[in-house]
């Protein structure tokens, strides 16, 4: 398991893996008592805590400046979007509705934020790139064999939509901007295609519609424009090595 | 934006180019880990400055230094022809 997890460049202190266990627990309590997100947030944030004041000392200077860089990148998108989100209810003229989606879009866009930077640190922008898009392909073809396992023809028809995820996973090691450029369209295509547009409508926050927007659409934009503009030595010294 | 965000405080104003690959392999084939262990850093950290996505601070540099018996100007150069503008 060690081996495996050494091949991502990450092997977990007792603190991450007892942080996962209160986030994951919390989590499943969570559709009994909602009050068990304190777990989360204590799996989330709580680790971090202890390092800043010193009673938690696992990490090395890379990992400590990693997680202060990540925690900057959290800060500023998720400060930026809050203050955007203040000056439109201040303004008056519309209701953002329900205060707990709204909360919960701004915990999304800090979450997402720190783990993409974190993520963008460890491994650098292609890895990073093609990773996600794996990711992205697996939970497609997991949801579609689970929806459709009794009929191999409509199997086999919704698994091709996977295939361009798993090109694009493969195209980011080799082309970067190219994979950059497509990586850009794909989230504009999605933004029309499942209507997230209407994050610009009187109810903006229905149906969870801006932490869909933040986890869905977030990781193809954030990686096409890490890919389109990626330090180009960089980029030469990783395609060498691919 | 977020990436934005990334590229302005991620990307270095000068270039420092490394030869801790070379001189790590050149130490007897030693591998990652055992470099990381014998400097007080995790294996995350030695590749990442192999990969050139993180320079060392001056006390782990002077540290990897020491272990692989080399000098800080010959494992560590700023690329010619870029300034610190």
């Amino acid at each position: 398991m060690a081996k495996w997890l050494s091949r991502f460049s990450w092997r977990p202190t007792p603190a991450t893996l007892v942080a996962g266990v209160l986030i994951t627990v919390g989590l499943i309590l969570s559709d009994l008592n909602q009050m068990s997100l304190c777990l989360v947030a204590l799996g989330t944030f709580g680790p971090g805590i202890l390092r800043e004041l010193g009673w938690l000392k696992d990490q090395d200077e890379f990992q400590r400046k990693a997680a202060w860089r990540a925690g900057y990148h959290a800060f500023l998108a998720g400060g930026f979007i809050t203050f955007i989100i203040v000056a439109y209810l201040r303004s008056g003229e519309r209701s953002i509705g329900d205060p707990v989606q709204m909360v919960t879009m701004i915990l999304a866009i800090l979450w997402f934020t720190w783990l993409f930077s974190s993520l963008l640190a460890y491994w650098g922008t292609q890895r990073t790139a093609s990773r996600i898009l794996i990711i992205f392909g697996i939970v497609w073809l997991t949801f579609i064999i689970l929806s459709t396992h009794d009929n191999v023809l409509s199997l086999l028809m919704h698994s091709i939509v996977a295939v361009p995820f798993f090109a694009l996973a493969y195209s980011a090691k080799r082309w970067p901007r190219i994979t950059g450029f497509l990586l850009l369209a794909a989230g504009v295509f999605f933004f029309y295609r499942f209507r997230l547009y209407e994050i610009f409508s009187d109810r903006p926050l229905e149906k969870g519609r801006g932490t869909v927007i933040v986890f869905f659409l977030g990781p193809f934009i954030a990686s096409g424009i890490a890919l389109l503009s990626m330090n180009k030595r960089i980029a030469a010294k990783q395609d060498e090595e691919n | 934006v977020l990436s934005l965000f990334y590229i302005i405080t991620m990307k270095p104003k000068y270039d420092i180019v490394n030869k801790l690959k070379l001189y790590r392999l050149l130490a007897g084939d030693m591998t990652q880990q055992d470099l990381a262990d014998k400097v007080g850093a995790t294996r995350q950290t030695i590749l990442s400055i192999e990969k050139g996505r993180y320079n060392p601070s001056v006390g782990l540099a002077l540290r990897i230094t020491q272990t692989l018996g080399v000098t800080l100007e010959e494992l560590f150069q700023l690329k010619e022809g870029e300034s610190d503008g």
